[in-house]
Parts: structure tokens; sequence; C-alpha cells
């Protein structure tokens, strides 16, 4: 089954088939926005987002119906490799052969896209690398890309030919090394010689506009070669006309009696475009591009985080603009030639959908839709999991997101399923700071983080505390994760997931207590509602409520408000939740001095903590008594009484449209 | 559905192309299916078409088409094969007119002995005749079932006057009726020169009170003419004899031996017998019962013996069974007719034994095999020499070089007589030359010429014509129907009461 995309049909059902000139589906025609100059398309956007989704959505969509490749520029084998491999390899030329692989095969009413140009510009290149003696590579690495030039078997078996020929010439040059621009000139030379045909020689003649190359072919795939040897800029030149040589290709597929055979246009998806490899091979396609060198290649990248250094000048969109009409035009800079798409999270009737997709019996509860977009923020993948978790599950009734999390999810029938929030830190951290972040999670700033560093973190090879969150702060930076001052964790979903593998990471929660112990003796009596903050996290209530009843009087109001809501954002874990019951006041006896008003605030914090919890899903009756108890705390407060009767309107309210409270009210 | 014709379909502009070509190929094939069925290719054969679809073919056919009647295709072969043989611009181009595609199987017996003895003599004509010129070509004129296309073939053979066909002469006219009349009024009329064979009637011939068919020849007797030699044999009996006539209008037949036979008699003691024939004469009607009337009013008379009977041959065979029925079996009954008798010796209806019964049934006949054979023939009037040309000549067409023209059988006369008119149309056509071929206007006028030294000695007897184009005092066989069917010869009999001179010119000709 395809995966759904509910909230990117934006780019699926408007932006790309605007693109292409074909619909997701069916084959009818779509109008051209833009007929000879095409943008780049970098769709932006954190982990998570759905980026990868979408590019993959996108592939099978358009297979079998016009030329598509989809590569991953963080996959291992485009991975730099040692200098010696690195003399006749680049992750570039790694790159562009899969992609010609990809985009050769025949689609719906054309034959394959052949790729000459391409082919003798890599077999150039790999010829540098080629040994006399060394024939089972120069066999296995020349078929590869000699097969680009033309597919079919019988081109198998001239190629196979040609390359024995290659061989016996090199065995045949004088004893000792052959220089390698002897070994080009004669790989170069036999190569447009013996195995090209008439058509194809024509093709490589566009290599005679190489600079240097005077109009020879011959000359410039020589000294494309060379160039690519010496490597830092003229190998970047080099590449540039290895990826200008694929859209040649191309290009040259769509004329003549392409035109007649070829309905759209190829569509060339990166993924992972932040990676090193991703620049290296858009940046050719905009300076060609902006040097006025045409293709129709439709090329969609996908960039982790919202900004690149190299995209200062892009055109920006976020999705839902670019439903209808992407608005793009060049400007004078190359960057102008990309159009970068903003992500953007899923709205709650997306996540509705989703979980009617995998709850197709109805029984989730109702408000779990609206409870899962709260906890994810609405990003993809987490909607995505929690949902087919609460799909696989047989009584998806119970569940509350924070007992979703601990749900397992099986992302494969044969496989096992491993509860969601783990299944999610493993796509959204990398494992090597996982361990970390979990111990960090908690943190409030930077210096709660060291504080926690210091004494829970281990020090490895003279790494110190302070070392591990600098990394830490990096990789949330790098990772374009949302920063909060008054968080370590800035993303709120992270944040909850990461607490909740502090929680669950070991059988007795004994590093949750630990590191919940430290922070609150780390605040001491310095910050008492952080203190209280993790009292209540460790399932200590009595401090927070003594504390807020006797700071309730003298107090100002909008101060005690939110440092109520501080107190309250505690995350709960526990198994049973009672702060519903105490919040009514069905459990739970007076002590102490002035009992009623003590009563009071407690029924009124465990309400707040329990409405407010992500975890949770609020109850109307709890919402009611936080209002009520409010607008009776506004009767006993000396200054404080509209604020607290602000509040006791606003807070029900904003409960209910599953805003955060704001401690003025009237929302945030 | 829209996607799959898309994909299929409309997807590539190539494949646009490819499925416009397909559809317009599909269209026009359609296109030209609707045509088809919407006009029907009525055509037969070259010359030859449907005037509607399901009709018979009708039309002129040179190469060798039979109108899709078995029984002709051997002589239609022979005569295509042999006007294969003839180089244009250098034939006259002679029609046979005939209801070629009749059901009737008198008709297409008749069909068969006509063209059998029209081919003889073109055969003749082309080959045994010191190569005189032009060569006569033969085209076979179909006017359908009944003559109810005439118009098309009239039409058609009007158009062939002109060269590469030369049509000079139709000949074949072979029956005596109204749609007959129209045609060869037609003919005639476009100065086309028709020779007819076995019509009798006196009004499809021209006379001393005008010519309405200028250019018409015919080389049977006028049914006056034979009603005046029937009555010469009859002489003896006049006056015992009684006349039983057919009263239906618009036969000319049976109004011409109705009037001959009514000059005869015109002092008989019994006054005529009626009885009215249904409109299509071949319908066996109600007439039966009136001829049983009759038959017991012949026994009530005192001494009646022969009964000239004016009539088509469906009534004549019901009166020769009413009279087989008679109650008077022990009195002798001679019927005289006209040349209608010749039919009633091949219907299977006919009540053999009347024959028996001392009912002799003797009729005219155009022609008959044993009319003119050694020894007892006349001497003028026709010769047995002539008659011995046209045997050899059938005997001759049995060679495959010539023939097979099929199954021949002379009893009816109808080969001899096809082939005497023949061998007027070629003493005409061939008279009216002077260099290679005769205009078709001076064929028209070389009817009264043949008479006298110019005289066609036909198989049937001599030809001369008079200056109405009428065979003047033509032998008339008289013929006896047997018991077996088959027609014995009695004896010729002469309009004029006896043979031509030997110069054989009409009175008042010479």
């Amino acid at each position: 089954m395809d995966r759904e995309l509910f909230g990117r049909e934006a780019v699926l059902d408007g932006l790309a088939p605007r693109l292409v000139g074909l619909p997701p589906r069916g084959f009818q025609k779509v109008p051209y926005e833009h007929r000879d100059d095409l943008p780049v398309v970098v769709l932006t956007g954190g982990r998570g987002m759905g980026k990868t989704a979408v590019l993959k959505r996108l592939h099978t969509a358009y297979r079998s119906r016009t030329p598509v490749a989809l590569i991953d520029c963080e996959r291992d084998q485009f991975r730099e490799r040692s200098p010696e491999a690195s003399l006749a390899w680049s992750p570039v030329t790694e790159a562009l052969t899969e992609l010609g692989e990809q985009l050769a095969p025949a689609v719906h009413g054309a034959g394959a896209v052949e790729f000459p140009r391409l082919s003798a510009g890599l077999l150039a290149v790999a010829s540098l690398g080629w040994r006399p003696h060394d024939d089972e590579n120069i066999l296995a690495e020349g078929l590869r890309l000699g097969l680009l030039a033309e597919p079919g078997s019988r081109w198998r078996g001239q190629t196979r030919t040609w390359l024995s020929k290659v061989v016996a010439k090199f065995a045949g040059m004088a004893s000792g090394m052959p220089g390698l621009d002897v070994v080009v000139e004669t790989t170069v030379e036999s190569l447009l010689d013996d195995l090209f045909g008439r058509g194809q020689r024509t093709s490589a003649q566009w290599y005679g506009d190489y600079p240097g190359a005077g109009g020879q072919a011959k000359r410039g795939l020589t000294l494309l070669a060379l160039h690519f040897r010496r490597g830092s800029e003229h190998r970047v030149r080099a590449e540039r006309h290895l990826v200008g040589a694929l859209r040649a290709d191309l290009e040259a597929a769509y004329h003549g009696m392409g035109r007649l055979r070829r309905v759209g246009r190829p569509l060339v998806l990166i993924d992972n475009g932040q990676a090193p490899l991703g620049r290296r091979l858009v940046e050719p396609v905009l300076r060609d591009r902006a040097d006025g060198k045409r293709d129709p290649v439709v090329l969609i990248a996908a960039l982790r985080g919202y900004d690149h250094p190299a995209l200062r000048h892009a055109v920006r969109r976020s999705l839902p603009e670019v439903r209808h009409e992407l608005g793009w035009e060049r400007g004078r800079e190359v960057a102008s030639g990309a159009v970068t798409v903003e992500l953007t999270p899923l709205d709650p009737e997306h996540v509705r959908q989703f979980l009617d997709r995998t709850d197709p019996r109805q029984l989730t509860r109702a408000q779990l839709a609206r409870g899962v977009h709260r906890l994810t923020g609405g990003r993809p993948v987490g909607v995505d999991l929690l949902a087919r978790a609460a799909g696989q599950d047989e009584h998806p009734e119970r569940f509350t997101p924070g007992s979703l999390l601990g749900a397992p999810v099986a992302l494969r029938e044969d496989t096992e399923g491993r509860p969601v929030a783990d299944e999610l830190l493993g796509r959204l951290v990398p494992a090597a700071r996982l361990d970390w972040l979990t111990v960090l999670a908690p943190a409030h700033d930077v210096r709660s983080a060291e504080a926690l560093a210091a004494s829970r973190l281990p020090r490895e090879e003279g790494r110190t505390g302070l070392a591990a969150v600098r990394d830490a702060r990096t990789l949330l930076a790098d990772e374009h994760w949302a920063s909060d001052p008054r968080r370590f964790v800035g993303d709120p979903f992270l944040r909850t997931l990461l607490l909740h593998r502090l929680r669950y990471g070991d059988p007795g929660a004994s590093r949750w207590r630990a590191v919940h112990q430290m922070l609150r003796d780390h605040f001491g009596d310095a910050d008492v509602p952080r203190r209280l903050h993790h009292e209540l996290a460790l399932g200590d209530t009595e401090g927070a409520v003594t504390y807020l009843r006797e700071t309730f009087a003298t107090a100002d109001a909008r101060v005690w408000l939110d440092e109520l809501c501080l107190i309250a954002c505690a995350p709960h874990f526990e198994e049973a939740d009672g702060r519903a019951a105490v919040a009514l006041g069905r459990t739970g006896s007076p002590t102490g001095a002035d009992p009623v008003l003590h009563a009071r605030v407690r029924r009124l914090l465990f309400a707040v903590w329990h409405l407010t919890d992500p975890l949770a899903l609020p109850d109307d009756e709890v919402t009611e008594k936080m209002g009520y108890e409010l607008g009776l705390l506004s009767e006993l407060h000396s200054s404080g009484n509209e604020v607290l009767w602000q509040a006791s309107r606003s807070w029900p309210r904003a409960v209910r449209d599953w805003r955060p409270l704001g401690s003025t009210g009237g929302g945030s | 559905m829209t996607d799959w014709f898309r994909r299929v379909f409309w997807f590539t502009p190539l494949r646009k192309g490819l499925t416009v070509l397909l559809v317009l190929a599909v269209v026009s094939g359609l296109a030209y299916g609707v045509h088809r069925v919407a006009n029907p290719d009525l055509t037969c054969a070259e010359g030859v078409a449907r005037p509607e679809p399901d009709a018979e073919c009708v039309g002129v056919s040179a190469d060798g088409y039979a109108f899709g009647v078995a029984a002709l295709k051997d002589v239609a072969a022979a005569i295509a094969r042999e006007n294969r043989g003839l180089t244009k611009g250098e034939y006259a181009t002679v029609a046979v007119m005939l209801p070629i595609t009749s059901t009737d199987s008198g008709m297409r017996t008749k069909v068969l002995h006509e063209l059998q003895g029209a081919f003889l003599q073109q055969y003749a004509a082309n080959h045994d005749s010191n190569e005189q010129v032009p060569k006569i070509r033969l085209v076979l004129a179909n006017t359908g079932m009944g003559n109810a296309h005439w118009r098309t073939t009239v039409g058609q053979l009007k158009g062939m006057v002109d060269g590469p066909d030369n049509l000079r002469a139709v000949s074949g006219v072979a029956t005596s009726s109204a749609e007959t009349k129209d045609a060869v009024k037609e003919l005639t009329g476009a100065g086309i020169p028709v020779i007819g064979t076995t019509i009798t009637a006196d009004d499809i011939a021209n006379g001393p009170d005008g010519d309405p068919y200028p250019g018409l020849a015919r080389v049977s007797p006028t049914n006056g003419d034979e009603a005046r030699a029937i009555a010469q044999f009859g002489k003896v009996e006049a006056k015992k004899a009684v006349l039983v006539q057919d009263t239906r209008p618009g036969d000319h037949y049976t109004a011409t031996l109705r009037k001959a036979f009514a000059d005869l008699l015109a002092d008989a003691p019994y006054e005529p017998q009626l009885f009215t024939s249904p409109p299509d004469p071949t319908d066996e009607g109600t007439t039966p019962n009136t001829f049983r009337q009759i038959a017991l009013l012949l026994c009530g008379t005192r001494d009646a013996d022969t009964v000239f009977f004016a009539g088509r041959h469906t009534q004549l065979r019901q009166f020769v069974n009413a009279l087989g029925q008679r109650p008077c079996q022990h009195r002798e009954f001679t019927v005289l007719t006209g040349d209608e008798g010749s039919y009633l010796g091949a219907d299977d209806r006919l009540d053999k034994k009347a024959l028996a019964n001392k009912v002799s049934v003797r009729y005219a006949s155009l022609a008959h095999p044993d009319a003119w054979k050694e020894p007892g023939a006349p001497r003028t009037g026709g010769s047995p020499a002539a008659y011995k040309v046209f045997t050899d000549l059938l005997e001759k067409a049995a060679d495959p070089d010539i023939g097979p023209i099929g199954k021949t059988s002379l009893r009816d006369g109808q080969a001899i007589i096809a082939y005497d008119a023949m061998a007027t149309a070629v003493r005409g056509i061939r008279e009216a030359t002077v260099d290679k071929l005769p205009e078709i206007s001076d064929v028209v006028t070389q009817w009264p010429q043949l008479k006298g030294p110019l005289k066609v000695e036909g198989a049937s007897g001599w030809i001369c014509l008079d200056n109405h184009g009428n065979p003047y005092n033509k032998a008339v066989p008289i013929v006896e129907l047997a018991r077996d069917g088959s027609q014995r010869f009695v004896e010729i009999a002469w309009p004029e009461e006896k043979p031509p001179a030997q110069d054989c010119l009409p009175p008042g000709a010479s």
C-alpha cells in the first residue's frame, strides 16, 4: 500500500505535476508552469518532517511513466573513500552512475534513455585508475559504465570485446607503468574509434566544448579526466561537466524522436541534500542553468534544516503556497535558480486522517487525534508511527498519547514491534548521541545541563561533561531543532520522547530518579519553582502545594500563575494517573494550616498538571473544575482578583482549544 | 476507461499520431462499408446489372456471361469464344433479345434453343461465307422475366449503335406480348433493325395499313398467315367447325387467331363459344368449368368434328383435358390452333388419354425438323438442301473448337427459326455493306429487298420479305400432337394455299 501523504498534497498533486507535466497517477497531461527554464526545488524541514517520504512517494508515483531516479546522499556508497581510491572516483561519479542507471530503463511509450556522453566521461575518469594487468577490475568497471551508453545484450558483447582490446593494449605497452595521460588518451581514443558508433561519436562531440579542448572531443575527454585527477578546483570543474553530460544526454533524449515518444520531463530526486554530495550535484545544475544551459530535468532535493549558506538567494516558499503556483522567477544570483519549499507541520485534521486510516474500526478515543497532534506538534514521522501503533493494537480505545508512546509498532509484517518512542528516537537522533541527550533532556538551561553532565555522564577518553553538553548543543543546532530559553531541549516532542526514554530506559527507573534528584538538589533554594518542578516529577507533590499556598497571598498574581505553570509542567509517567481524581477533590485530606486554601491550591495544581500534560487527554470535568477553582481563588486574592478571574475564564477555553495556558489569559 | 484510453492511445505524440491514422483507417473502412451497403454493387458482369438489389441481372453481355442460367453456360461460352476471335471495328453486332432469366421451364428451353440457332448462324456467317464482311458479333440481351426490364435493356442497346459495338440489328424478339410490342416500338423508333423470331401476333407487324415499326422484319408468318394456313389445311371441315375463343383483351396472339378463324368461319353453322382466361394466362383460373360446358355443347351438336381454338396453351390444355372427358366418347374431334399448341407436348398436366380418345390436336408450327425432308418435299418455298446445311452445322457444333452449345433438340423448331432470323439479319447487314461496315439506316431499308433472288433460303423455308418486312407465303408446317408429347409432322400448309413460285415475289411487288 502506498504511504499516504496527508498534508503533502501541495507537492504531490500541485508542484510536482506542474513541473513534470504528468499527474501523480494516470496518463493525462498537466500544463507546465515553467516552459524552458526550470527551478531546482529544495524541500526543507527538520528531521521527521516527511521529506524522504515525499521523495519516495514521488518516485513511486512517476516510476514507469517518466524516467525517475532517487538517490540518498548519505548512503554509505557515496561516502568519501581513501585518497588512493579517490584518484579515479568521487561520490559524484558514483552518484552519476547510479542516476544514469536509474533513469535509463524504458518507460511507458518511450524506449530506454541512452547516456553516451555520461558514459564517455565516466569511462575517461575511471580509466585514471586502470593499471595494466588489472583485467578483472577494468572489465567490471568498464562494463558497468559502458552499458550506460546503450542497453541491450548486443551492446554488452561489443563493450566486452572492446574492453578486452583495451586490456590488450595496456599489456602491450612498454614495460613499466605507463603515464596516466597515456592510459587515459589510449582509452578515450579507443572508446571513440572502436566502441562508439557514428551517433554516439556525434553525441560525444559535446566534450569538444570543454575548456581547452578546442572542439576536439578526445582532447576534451582527456583533459576532463586529468583535471579530475588534479583535484580541488579542477576536480570541481570536471565534475560540473560530468553532471552536465547527464543533463545533456537527457536533453538529447527529449529531442527529435524523443519529442514524439516522451511525455513530461525526467525527474531526479536527491535525498539528504545537506550532505556535501548534494551540493556537488545541485550546484553545477544551478550554475549551468544560470549560464543559460537549459535542460528538461526536474530536480527535487531534500535538505534537512531550513537554510543553507549556498541557498541564501534562493526563492523561499512554504508548503501551502506552492499548491497552485510556484511563482518562481530567476534572479541575478546563481542561487535564485532554486526554490526552497518548507515542509510545514501537519494540521490536526491530517492527524485525524492518519488515525482514520490506521484505525478503520474507529475505536480510538475521539480526543486522541488532537492529543497526538499536541504531543507531536504535527511532525509527520511522529503522527505516522503513533497512528500506526494505535491501529495495530487490539484495544486502541485504551490509549492516551502517553500510553501510545510505549505501545509497540511493527513497521513490516514480518518484524517484531518496537515501542513507538524507541522507533522515533532511532529516526530523530543519531544513536551515538542518544544516551547523552536522554540524560540532558530534563535540563532547563545550559548550566543545569552542564551540572547534569558533570555528575551523570561518564567521562570518556578525556572528554568532560562540558564537552558532552557542547556536542549535544551542536547536534541540536545542526539538526535544526527548535530552541527554547527555558529548556535545554527546545523541541517539546523530542524532549518528551527523551524523557520517556529516561523514565523507561532502565527497569527500576533509577536513572530517572537520580537525574531528577540531582536537578532538584542543583536548584535547591536558589530556584524554588524549578526544584518543585522536579519534586513533582519525582512524585512528591506536597512541597509544591505548600509553596503555592504560602506564596498565594503575598506574590503577584501573574508571577504566582507563571510559577504554577512551571511547576505543573513536570513530566508525569506514572502508570496510574490519579491527578484527575485529586483535582476533582475525590482523594486527599486537608492538612496543616489553612486547610481550605491548601486543598484548593492542590486541586488547582493537579488540574493544571493534568490538563497541560501532552501525554494525557484532558478531561472536561477537570477543565471545569480548574476554572471554578481559579474563580474562587480570585475572590480570595487581595490584588490579583482581575488576573485570576481572567485566568478562570481563559484557561478552560485554552484547554478546550488545545492551546497552551497563558498566565495572563487570552491565550499565548 | 479514460485513463486506459490515454495510456494506450493518447499518451505520447507518437501514439496520438498512430491513433489518428488508425481512426482514419477504421472510419474510412466503415464509410466504405456503409457506402457499399447503401449502394450495393448491382453489377453482374460487364454490361449487366441488377436494376435493384435482389433483382435478376439485366442487360447486354458479349463475353460469355450466362445470366446465371446453368443451361446457357455452354452456348454463352461458345458465343463469347466466337466474339473474341473478331477484330474491333470489323464486325457488326447483332443482339439476341430474350427474357433469358425467365424461370418458366418452357421459356428456358426456348431461350436455349434460340441462342443455339443464333450461334450456329453466327458461326456460319463468320466461317462459311467466303470471308464476306462484316463479321458478325453476337450479344445476349436479357429483358428479364416477362420482359419486365425491357426498358433498361433497350436503352442499353440503343447506346451500342455507335462504335465500338456497332450494333446493326436486334434479333430474338420471341413472344407476343405488350412488353415485346413496346420494346420493338422503342427499338425501331430509334432506327434499329429488328428481326422477330417467333413473334406471330399481327399487331407486332407492319402491314398495308401502315408501318408502325419501321425496320421490323419477321421470319415467322403472322398469326393471320398462320390462321389462314390452318384454315386452308382445315378448309374442308369448315362446315363442321366450331370456334372456341378467348375474350380476354390485350392478347395479340389470341386476338389475331380469333380474327382469322372468325373470317374463315363467317358462315359456319355454329356460333363461337367464348371463355375468358385470367389476367395471367398461365394461371389455371376457373376456365376448366367453362370448357366442361363447351365439351357438353360440342357433344350436343349434330356433326361438328373440328374445333378452331383461339387461346393460349394453358387454356388449350384445359380444353383438351375437358374434351377427353366428353360424354360422347365415340365422336372424333380435331382441335386446330396456333403455334401455342407446340407447348402442349411438354405439359405434364395434359391428360394423355384424351389424345387416345379420338381427340387430335393439330396446330401450326413455326418450323419442324421433318418438314423439309426428301422425298415429298415441295419443290419451292424451301429446300431440303438448305435444311441440311443447318443440320450439318449442328453436328459440327459438337466440335470442341466451336461448341459445345448445350443440349440440342429441334423438335420445337425454335433453333431453326432463330437460325433463320439470324440469317436474315446477316443477309440484311451484308447487303447494306458498301465499305467495311454498313450504316444502320441502310440496314433498315434492306428488308424489302430480301426477296426474289435475294430471298433467304432458310432451314424452315424460303423467307421472302414483303415491303412491310413480313414473310410472304412462308411454309407453315402443320403438326399433330402425338400421345408421347412429341409433334408429328402432318404436312406443310401455305397461307396462300400453295407454295410460292420459284421467284418468290409477293404479288404486286414485281
